[in-house]
């Protein structure tokens, strides 16, 4: 087990009141995983999203992760734990548009203390990985959609993560490229990555091995009633 | 550590025209602060160098009086003070820190001397035989005094350069007589001082204005001295210390020295005319009102400052996204921090690095143009960056403590 979650609430202050984004949500998942997580906007997908990778934490329940009680953790170990646990895979890529694909990739490194040389080796592996060897020097601006959402993807795995967690990974991506995408996080799958990924398209869910449903911050298993009321 | 410093170079480089207008409260304040602080030093150099002459490293050594000088001239040796004997003299020559030791009589503006019709306006010295050597002074022409001119009494003078272009009007002085409160006195030498600071004569005017102030000077045997006035008047003690920074020492222990052994009335003291004194003193008043310049030079340091504090706000807000992303990667508050304010650092260091630069060629450019004496200081430069890079630490701070603050869901999905 890597991730286990337990009647996980969130509450946001709203006005003079509360809102309760999250409400006892529990969630497991193993190593090897590959999970789907499927709601509508402002269904409390991205606050889920926030809680698991450790962005946020939440007003009551336990999560452990790996062998750590995140409820429990500063800011700094939060960090630590985003740092060496999760690989994230965003949207909108993220990547910083002054560096080259390279130093992208490196930057969880830089706050391991690694040093230069064995964070380029690292960078280097994991942009292979990707299929993007080629690209090492190239910056954001001089790479596709898809090239940028690679790089980012060699940036979440390049630290040997648990836990890659994307957020809607093939949003900005033309269906060509979102289908590349796809595929290599099947390939990553394959190859015993753990992976959570949000998403609203059914299409890109089927990749998963399974699919979990939140609905007004509730989280339900995957299921047809389910997926109806989500269309 | 050094690799933020490149990053923090990358940014400054990325974004030129900005940080250069940034940097320039910074250019502006350190420029004129290293200006001052040359023009300063060299003011003070020259000062130096003026007072203690051009390296005889010459102190005298006076009779003083309850604190105040004795009036040397016209008068007797007072009670209880003992006339310095050439042996006593050259006991001193012993003293730590003490190169030679001469002893003379002088008189200023004395009037009892006359080439001719033309009375001599200037200083008469009594001196003995190291007083030439000792005081930088060379022959001109003619010849110096002789060991049998003091044995035996010989009314001979020598003349400086001054007094032989004023009195004798350009003739050769050799062979003339002075009459000196009425004993003829022949000139056999002429004399100039070697190494003395050199006027700064631009115009006429200048020119009648060095001549009408400073007099010129005759000097006898003192052994002749009592010739014409008397025996037992004060004698100074003309001092070279071994290095100008030993002048103060040196003239101390012969003073000393000769209060232990010539003085008998506790009224009475010798005291070295300390000029390294004087120069401090003189130093400290041109030091005070530059000091307040700057203090002025300070307030443009400070209004750099708070455009380097505002700027970098800017960039943090720029550069939200950034900062999110890079928490959410796992980069801890104090790396943020240690990245803006390294930027700040980096800003502000580069600007007091091109103020040092800069504050040199003004001073340069006032030296050359205006005649300012300029030394450059090369710890005040090294401050001077320092200070930048503090600037840069303590303005960048906010902007700083704002970036390592933000919420990492906030920044990410700041636009």
């Amino acid at each position: 087990m890597i991730l286990e979650m337990k009647d996980i609430c969130k509450e946001f202050p709203m006005g003079k009141g509360v809102t309760k984004v999250l409400n006892n949500v529990s969630l497991t998942v193993n190593e090897g995983d590959y999970l789907a997580i499927m709601g509508p906007s402002g269904s409390g997908k991205t606050t889920l999203m926030n809680l698991i990778g450790c962005l946020d934490t939440p007003t009551s329940g336990s999560y452990i992760l790996g062998d750590k009680d995140i409820t429990t953790c500063n800011g700094n170990q939060l960090a630590d734990v985003r740092n060496q646990e999760i690989g994230f895979v965003f949207q909108s890529f993220n990547l910083l548009p002054k560096l080259t694909a390279l130093d992208n990739v490196a930057l969880p490194l830089v706050y391991r203390g690694m040093k230069k040389e064995d964070r380029r080796e690292l960078a280097k592996k994991a942009l292979e990985t990707v299929g993007l060897a080629e690209r090492v020097d190239y910056r954001p601006d001089q790479l596709s959609g898809g090239q940028c959402q690679r790089v980012a993807i060699a940036r979440a795995i390049v630290g040997n993560p648990k836990l890659l967690l994307a957020d809607e990974p093939t949003g900005a991506l033309d269906s060509a490229s979102g289908k590349q995408v796809m595929e290599l996080f099947a390939q990553l799958h394959e190859n015993g990555s753990t992976i959570i990924m949000i998403t609203h398209d059914q299409n890109i869910a089927d990749y998963a091995e399974s699919v979990k449903f939140i609905k007004d911050g509730v989280l339900s298993e995957g299921g047809a009633d389910n997926e109806a009321d989500n269309e | 550590m050094v690799e933020n410093i490149v990053l923090s170079f990358q940014g400054l480089w990325s974004h030129k025209f900005r940080s250069f207008l940034t940097m320039l409260g910074i250019i502006i304040g350190i420029s004129s602060i290293i200006t001052i602080v040359s023009t300063i030093k060299g003011t003070n150099e020259q000062i130096k160098e003026n007072l203690i002459g051009a390296g005889n490293n010459v102190v005298t050594v006076k009779l003083m009086q309850d604190g105040y000088e004795v009036d040397m001239q016209y008068a007797p040796l007072p009670e209880g003070v003992s006339v310095i004997t050439e042996e006593t003299r050259a006991a001193l020559d012993e003293l730590e820190s003490v190169e030679a030791t001469s002893l003379y009589h002088q008189r200023s503006w004395v009037e009892s001397v006359y080439y001719k019709n033309s009375a001599f306006n200037g200083e008469l010295y009594g001196i003995d035989e190291n007083y030439f050597s000792i005081n930088g002074y060379r022959l001109n022409y003619g010849r110096n005094f002789l060991e049998s001119d003091y044995e035996n009494f010989r009314k001979v003078v020598i003349v400086d350069m001054k007094t032989a272009t004023k009195l004798f009007e350009g003739k050769n002085p050799i062979g003339e007589v002075l009459e000196m409160n009425g004993e003829p006195f022949t000139v056999v030498g002429v004399v100039s001082q070697s190494n003395t600071a050199e006027p700064n004569i631009q115009t006429v005017e200048d020119y009648w204005m060095y001549m009408d102030t400073s007099a010129g000077a005759i000097f006898v045997p003192d052994s002749t001295w009592p010739i014409i006035y008397r025996y037992d008047e004060p004698q100074y003690v003309a001092v070279q210390a071994t290095s100008t920074d030993d002048m103060t020492a040196a003239g101390n222990n012969v003073a000393e020295s000769l209060n232990a052994t010539q003085i008998q009335n506790t009224m009475y003291a010798y005291k070295a005319n300390d000029i390294l004194e004087q120069a401090a003193h003189l130093q400290s008043l041109s030091e005070s009102t530059n000091t307040q310049l700057i203090w002025i030079a300070g307030i443009s340091l400070l209004v750099g400052g708070i455009g380097v504090m505002n700027i970098m706000l800017v960039s943090v807000t720029e550069r939200t996204k950034e900062i999110g992303l890079k928490m959410a990667l796992g980069a801890r508050q104090k790396v943020i921090l240690g990245q803006f304010l390294t930027e700040a650092a980096v800003l502000t260091s580069l600007g007091g690095f091109l103020g040092v630069i800069c504050g040199i060629g003004l001073a340069q450019m006032l030296s050359k143009v205006m005649g300012v004496p300029v030394v450059y200081s090369i710890p005040a430069c090294v401050i001077a960056v320092v200070f930048s890079m503090a600037i840069g630490i303590v303005f960048g701070l906010v902007p700083a403590v704002k970036a390592s603050k933000l919420n990492p869901i906030e920044a990410l999905r700041h636009e």
